[in-house]
């Protein structure tokens, strides 16, 4: 145990906390705004996968990682819209929509990986190396001893998700925000008041893609520079549970996250300081945190009137 | 539009602490697609599948195939001879268990996605009852079947009793309780169970007994009783009349004097058991040993499975020898005609999507969707 109280450890420990919760962050803040208009996505997970995927592919073929993060961003935002059409146009259930959504992402990237990346008959997918965020230290503020070394020597990405926070909070409380929370109370005075309910959920389901796109590529090209199946892991589901926990608030959603990314971190970093705790149990974690958060310990949480109901606008 | 519509305009006050939030999916919603999966025509699953089979098409030229050589060599892979009809029927009684499992818990309302993780909790029984009890072959079996269908149980009950006393939602708890359940095993077959190689336990002795050929074991016929007992249950018992009701009504359920909490509570305990059920059938017909990455997301399919079949016994029936056929139909097809198998999770999830497409189509008929939509627009002119 003596080796967790070194600074070594504790700075390692919070600057990987930053860095896990960036794609958390990504997910859940645009998921907060779906939920706020009052559809869930439940396919995130498969969002945060096509983002990955469609990162490391442009990585891989223009050979620039900020243009694979482009790729991602855009792959995500596909996905999604393909997601938007079904659950809003055409007013399937979003929980099943999100299933299947998230069983077609699986199958698209795993044939796709295949056909592009295995050797000969082997169908075995070789993995390659892309370019790959570097770590980025702002001058000057990293070299404040030890929160340079946590908050100032991250890579771009994980900036820019703790810049989505003031923004998403910002345009929450903006005219557009208002829009987003009426098409989530009450669809019909938003009509009635000259709104567009349906633009603006296709909006924000598409935005949400958009941004997890940006959590995936982080998890192919930001914090590796592969490209791995079972990368995402859950995160989009715990995205789902911290929107969700963290009130669909981006303030709240910052929390969230950064509370499961330790939980996340520790078991990487425990391990480190010779504690000797078997590694799944630790990884299990996280799960365990998010059911604890939804079991109340934080507070019921209200959905808004109109969640998970489609809208039908009257002729 | 809807009868429980508010007034449009009014000023959102807090509402009466009885109304209080709760985190679950509104019923209303819920009726909705109970009613579009089991009302939906056999015709348009058909059309699902038609339209996923060719959507995939580009995919299989852009592995340098020719789409039609690819879908024979997977019919062929699938059905070409015994050993592969008999790989897809043990495949199918994974799905069938699984798929059914999870149709009677959605058709009570019950959002349960935790198929997964009862499915790996069923296999981790199993094993544990095969590996450290050496009784008699028989005893031992059904012993390892039962366990496995209590451990499944279990592990859903988990997930009502989190629902019925915290509130929390099925939904996410039930998924997260799916990673548990997979690093759990992890953990053990790594540690305490581990036999010479890390991620495995010993070779577990205990066999189902085959029925045909060298290959195909008795899981087929436990999935066909499964199918028999779920179609009585739900069609002729109490408990299947109180969980149709809830799911397709909840307010009348209500009046009807049914509790919602009883029922689910009953409802998930036979669900993950099933999911369990499914989980030991798989270690003790076809594997013979527990991996640490013992199944691949079966129990994520099998809801795929469960929906497209409609949320009925015999739908769950058709629909898992159906995705069989894909999965096996599709590791062959990746020997002979070179396409990745992963195909097959890919038409899944496009079938899946179309499906959801062509419920509104098919829930008003064709002919009545079609003039619906005409109608405004010459309203307009």
């Amino acid at each position: 145990m003596s080796g967790i109280l070194t600074e070594a450890f504790i700075v390692g420990l919070l600057a990987a906390t930053i860095r896990a919760a960036a794609p958390l962050i990504f997910a859940a803040l645009g998921e907060a705004f779906s939920q706020r208009s009052g559809v869930i996505n439940v396919g995130l997970e498969g969002y945060l996968l096509i983002g990955a995927f469609c990162a490391y592919l442009g990585s891989y073929y223009m050979d620039h990682a900020w243009l694979g993060a482009l790729m991602g961003l855009a792959g995500g935002g596909l996905i999604a819209l393909v997601a938007a059409y079904v659950m809003i146009s055409r007013r399937a259930d979003q929980i099943v929509t999100g299933l299947a959504v998230w069983i077609l992402s699986i199958g698209l990237v795993g044939l796709t990986y295949r056909i592009i990346f295995s050797e000969g008959n082997s169908l075995q997918p070789q993995r390659v190396a892309v370019d790959a965020f570097d770590a980025w230290a702002i001058p000057g503020l990293s070299s404040i001893p030890w929160i340079g070394e946590i908050l100032f020597d991250q890579i771009a990405l994980v900036y820019l998700a703790y810049l989505a926070v003031p923004v998403a909070w910002l345009i929450l409380r903006s005219r557009q925000g208002l829009k987003v929370r009426a098409a989530g109370e009450s669809p019909e005075a938003l009509e009635s008041a000259g709104g567009n309910v349906i633009r603006i959920r296709y909006a924000c389901v598409v935005a949400t893609g958009m941004l997890a796109g940006l959590g995936g590529a982080f998890l192919s090209i930001g914090q590796t520079d592969t490209f791995e199946e079972g990368l995402v892991g859950g995160r989009g589901f715990i995205a789902l549970g911290i929107a969700i926990v963290g009130r669909r608030n981006p303030v709240g959603v910052l929390v969230a996250a950064l509370v499961f990314a330790f939980a996340d971190s520790l078991q990487l970093w425990l391990p480190t300081a010779g504690v000797d705790v078997p590694r799944q149990l630790l990884q299990a974690l996280p799960y365990i945190v998010t059911i604890i958060a939804l079991a109340g310990m934080f507070g019921r949480v209200r959905h808004p009137r109109a969640f998970l109901k489609p809208f039908v606008r009257q002729a | 539009m809807s009868v429980g519509a508010e007034p449009a305009g009014v000023g959102r006050v807090k509402g009466p602490p009885g109304d209080g939030p709760r985190l679950s999916v509104p019923a209303a919603w819920k009726r909705r697609v109970v009613e579009a999966l089991t009302g939906a025509s056999l015709w348009t699953r058909v059309v699902a599948v038609v339209l996923a089979l060719i959507v995939a098409a580009p995919l299989i030229l852009a592995a340098g195939s020719n789409p039609i050589e690819a879908y024979s060599a997977m019919v062929e892979g699938a059905f070409g001879s015994d050993q592969a009809i008999a790989d897809v029927l043990n495949r199918a009684d994974t799905f069938i268990l699984l798929g059914l499992g999870i149709a009677i818990s959605i058709r009570s309302g019950f959002f349960n996605v935790g198929a997964e993780g009862q499915l790996w909790l069923g296999a981790l029984g199993a094993s544990v009852v095969a590996l450290y009890w050496s009784g008699p072959e028989p005893l031992v079996l059904i012993a390892a079947l039962l366990v496995g269908f209590v451990f499944g149980a279990l592990w859903s009950g988990l997930v009502a009793l989190l629902k019925l006393s915290l509130g929390v939602d099925e939904l996410i708890s039930s998924l997260m309780l799916n990673y548990v359940a997979i690093l759990l095993i992890g953990y053990l077959t790594f540690g305490p169970m581990k036999a010479y190689r890390a991620g495995q336990t010993e070779r577990i002795e205990a066999e189902l007994p085959l029925i045909f050929g060298d290959r195909l074991h008795a899981g087929i016929l436990l999935s066909l009783v499964a199918v028999i007992v779920i179609w009585l249950l739900v069609a002729r018992t109490r408990l299947g009349y109180e969980m149709r009701t809830l799911g397709s009504n909840p307010d009348a359920a209500r009046y009807a004097g049914i509790s919602a909490p009883s029922v689910i509570g009953r409802v998930s305990l036979l669900s993950g058991g099933l999911c369990g059920l499914a989980g030991a059938n798989a270690i003790l017909g076809a594997q013979h040993v527990l991996l640490s990455d013992f199944s691949p997301g079966w129990g994520y399919t099998a809801i795929a499975v469960a929906l497209l079949g409609g949320l009925t016994a015999f739908g769950v029936l058709l629909a898992a020898v159906l995705f069989g056929a894909l999965e096996i139909g599709a590791t062959n097809m990746q020997f002979t005609a070179g396409v990745p198998a992963s195909l097959s999770s890919l038409i899944e999830g496009l079938i899946l999507v179309f499906f959801l497409l062509a419920i509104p189509l098919s829930l008003s008929g064709p002919r009545r969707w079609l003039r619906r939509r005409l109608r405004p627009r010459r309203a307009e002119g």
